[in-house]
């Protein structure tokens, strides 16, 4: 079905449209979300309420970008506001442990496994991963749209609504800092 | 040639460590997950338009408005004015003004 075809069906509310919708793009939307999250059951959230969103306002869909611009907007916005409200929520109860009103251990993710990666790069991915959650949103967000989801930089600078200097910026910073804290992390383990 | 030290090689394969990635399958059924929230979605849009019309400030609000719609209606009814081009002014002597109305009756029509 072409786009514009499909647009026009979704905007009528139709729901077979719908529906061929979501089972096209569910798996873009599920990967960018847990590339994002690093955690399957909330990116399974998130890519819900992803396609909600969708279903809510295809009809402020004007079509000056195409739908999959768009709909990387919403996945990309939804996982890093969870993102944010889940270290808001580790900092609270940290601060509760402190004062001993929280007397809930801590607990320490074990690491995140992408299922896209292969066995012998589990371990090396599982590091960069890790490293990749301590990178500020926007750096992170480019990062990962090009090298998890494959969009080239023309393509990741219209989803961030921005030029594509600014995005070889980012990931040039985005690259350093990685070295840095995979350095880093290297180092305490003793490495 | 600089040779990369241990670390710096260690370094070098976790950056190349998601280069061959593929994407990650969503969960199945996810679309009936999808279309169950978007129902219980709808459903709570209505309740929540029900709590807000019984917040205090807007029932009183709404029944201010009532009043005072009703109050315009009544003020409206209570001093009609008769059109000055309505065929009845002629036919019953009446001058268009509630000040000055006066009815009066053509005694030769009276059987």
């Amino acid at each position: 079905m072409q786009e514009t075809q499909l647009i026009e069906q979704l905007k009528e509310g139709d729901e077979a449209a719908y529906r061929t919708m979501v089972e096209q793009w569910k798996d873009m939307v599920y990967n960018t979300v847990l590339s994002i999250l690093q955690h399957p059951t909330e990116a399974e959230d998130v890519a819900q309420d992803v396609f909600v969103q969708v279903y809510e306002s295809i009809g402020q869909f004007k079509g000056d970008s195409k739908f999959s611009t768009w709909l990387y907007r919403i996945a990309v916005t939804k996982a890093l506001d969870q993102l944010r409200k889940k270290k808001r929520k580790k900092r609270f109860a940290y601060l509760q442990s402190l004062f001993g009103v929280n007397e809930e251990e801590i607990r320490h993710d074990p690491g995140f496994f992408h299922p896209g990666v292969t066995l012998e790069n589990k371990e090396r991915a599982a590091e960069l991963f890790h490293a990749i959650d301590k990178l500020p949103d926007n750096q992170k967000t480019a990062f990962l749209l090009h090298k998890v989801e494959g969009l080239s930089y023309q393509e990741v600078a219209d989803v961030m609504e921005t030029t594509v200097p600014a995005i070889e910026s980012l990931m040039h910073r985005a690259r350093g800092n990685l070295r840095t804290l995979l350095s880093r992390f290297y180092e305490n383990k003793g490495l | 040639m600089h040779t990369p030290s241990g670390l710096e090689k260690r370094i070098d394969q976790a950056m190349a460590g998601i280069d061959d990635i593929r994407r990650a399958s969503a969960p199945p059924f996810l679309y009936t997950r999808v279309q169950a929230a978007i129902r219980a979605h709808e459903r709570s849009a209505g309740s929540r338009l029900l709590q807000w019309l019984l917040q205090p400030a807007v029932s009183y609000a709404l029944a201010l408005l009532i009043l005072l719609l009703n109050l315009w209606v009544v003020m409206g009814a209570a001093s009609p004015e008769v059109p000055v081009n309505s065929p009845y002014v002629g036919d019953y002597g009446l001058n268009g003004s509630p000040d000055e109305l006066i009815y009066t009756l053509n005694s030769e029509e009276l059987p």
